[in-house]
């Protein structure tokens, strides 16, 4: 049972270097030849395993902010905001779906050599964790606060792969006279295996959770949704502009920065899973 | 309603975000007179639900004149759903549910930036829930980290840390501290250096405290440099472009508005929204981070 709150994702960036076109490169503030670390927390984790049981690929979701300027003694959030979040595997990044599952968008995976110096994945275990054995124990560990995680598996025929979720269960509802639960959480990522290429995905879904049952899970995908011409207010830039040119005559009207819209909740994914619930023990 | 906080533990230790609820129950004693489906719930009548939502931080007004003193808690987030249900459990469309309480009250959360008034009010929470209890656990022993120098080694060794942010209202008398998990932070190790930029915090619109508690709160995020400064940034509401509403609004299986005497009424429809985080706080404060120190 993976402690989420004690599990990081910690890069050390390359030293600095300035971009060619932009003052601000991802919201940096600093000096040339600078080397920041950040350090991040496990929103999730997902396991890939091929047919012979081997683990094949690990996704770690991480936990979200608002995209910053790095580091500064003001101005410290960029306006306009997008949320920071990102999946990485050992070696990747891997993007984030903004479109249905239907919907191909040219995405790639990027790997961290380009950008960091030193990546360390600190996965820690919760010692004495159990497996409920029914609804009767998922409740009473509920009633008695004790931390839970859910575990989905599920397989697909096609690939041959099984894939496994964990993650920290933050919500659930119990119905203590008919025994039963329903867990709804999240978030997670669900990995695009229309994408895997024999040993990795290059997109993932953001996605909640929620099962009542032991073999039947839905999940409910994010994507990303146009706001109203009228809500100006969500390209309006304030303080310190993350697009400043360091050449104000250069155009790169053609190449502009992407922009990311805002999101919803619609897509939603019935799946048969075996799913775990997992019981830290009682302190 | 109770609030359980370990009474043996100095007020000073770090909350465990962790191992933090809110659980309610709901009895379902009478069918609603309009709708079947009434808070996404599709058991039958006499029934009584229980809910556990995560804590994801916590927020204390404090009059400084000595008078009254409210610690509201925002709860992690879920996605609105049909409980109890053995399918179609998401309801579509779909929404976020949040909430933030303490053992008295349920606070709105706003939809619009802070100079936009709501007309939003608390509500009790013995409106809502049959019995609501809010356990706050603190970790067994914590240290408020001295130094940027030791922000920088306890992000490095793993160590679970959390920040408070505390800042007054100087015209309302009011002070307000805040407590959340550091989820985020980032470090420039040879200058001693850190930057947290973490949330989601819960923050009261201090306009609308009336000498008992707030109408309305912020939810947010924040972000320092310094153990004087802080800054948020506040989530509000944003409408959907109108060929996005075409799929947006449209619902899918069961219909959370459904009424007992047929479809739900158009009326009765709110236009699916986003969010977004556009205005900034830019507060004098006294940020403190602590660590961990049992693991």
């Amino acid at each position: 049972m993976i402690d989420f709150g004690r599990s990081h994702f910690t890069w050390k960036g390359l030293p600095h270097r300035p971009d060619p076109d932009y003052k601000y490169p991802g919201g940096f503030v600093g000096s040339v030849g600078d080397q920041y670390h950040v350090r991040i927390g496990y929103d999730a984790v997902c396991t890939i395993r091929d047919r012979a049981g081997t683990l094949a690929l690990e996704i770690f979701l991480l936990q979200p902010c608002l995209a910053e300027y790095t580091i500064a003694e003001r101005n410290l959030f960029q306006v306009p905001s997008q949320e920071f979040r990102v999946a990485f595997s050992r070696t990747d990044q891997i993007p984030i779906a903004s479109r249905p599952r239907g919907n191909h968008e040219p995405v790639e995976a990027r790997p961290h050599a380009w950008r960091f110096e030193d990546a360390l994945f600190a996965t820690n275990a919760i010692d004495g964790a159990q497996t409920a054995g029914d609804g009767t124990e998922v409740m009473r560990a509920t009633r008695a606060n004790q931390v839970l995680n859910a575990r989905t598996t599920y397989k697909d025929y096609s690939r041959d792969l099984t894939v496994t979720l964990e993650y920290p269960i933050r919500a659930i509802n119990v119905q203590r006279e008919k025994g039963q639960f329903q867990v709804d959480t999240g978030p997670l990522v669900l990995p695009d295996l229309e994408t895997w290429d024999g040993s990795g995905v290059s997109r993932v879904f953001l996605a909640h959770a929620a099962f009542s049952e032991w073999e039947r899970t839905e999940f409910i995908l994010r994507r990303e949704v146009e706001p109203l011409a009228t809500e100006s207010w969500w390209w309006e830039v304030r303080g310190r502009d993350r697009r400043e040119l360091r050449d104000p005559s250069n155009d790169l009207s053609l190449s502009p920065l992407p922009r990311r819209n805002p999101t919803v909740y619609n897509e939603t994914l019935t799946m048969t899973v075996v799913n775990e619930i997992l019981i830290a023990p009682a302190d | 309603m109770r609030c359980a906080i370990e009474p043996e533990l100095a007020a000073s230790l770090m909350i465990d975000f962790q191992r933090s609820f809110a659980t309610w129950t709901i009895d379902w004693s009478k069918p609603d007179p309009v709708y079947k489906y009434p808070g996404g719930f599709v058991g039958e009548p006499g029934e009584a639900t229980t809910s556990r939502m995560q804590l994801d931080a916590s927020c204390e007004i404090s009059e400084e004149t000595g008078g009254a003193t409210q610690t509201l808690y925002l709860t992690a987030p879920c996605r609105s759903e049909f409980i109890i249900a053995s399918e179609n459990l998401f309801q579509i469309p779909n929404s976020e549910f949040r909430a933030v309480v303490n053992e008295a009250f349920m606070v709105p959360i706003a939809k619009e930036i802070s100079s936009v008034s709501e007309s939003t009010q608390r509500t009790p929470v013995s409106a809502s829930f049959r019995e609501l209890a809010i356990d706050v656990h603190k970790h067994p022993s914590s240290a408020v980290v001295e130094s940027a120098d030791g922000i920088v080694e306890a992000a490095l060794n793993g160590s679970r840390v959390n920040a408070r942010s505390a800042y007054r209202d100087a015209q309302r008398q009011l002070k307000v501290t805040i407590e959340y998990p550091i989820k985020l932070v980032n470090l420039h190790v040879k200058e001693s250096q850190f930057q947290v930029c973490t949330g989601a915090v819960v923050l009261p619109d201090l306009a609308t405290w009336d000498g008992t508690c707030v109408d309305r709160v912020f939810l947010a995020h924040a972000a320092f440099t310094a153990a004087d400064h802080v800054e948020f940034i506040l989530r509000r509401g944003i409408q959907l472009a109108e060929h996005e509403l075409a799929w947006a609004r449209q619902v899918r299986g069961r219909d959370r508005l459904e009424r007992w005497n047929g479809r739900g009424a158009l009326s009765d429809r709110s236009l699916p929204s986003a969010t977004g985080y556009y205005e900034t706080w830019e507060l004098d404060a006294t940020n403190t981070v602590s660590q961990a120190t049992h693991d």
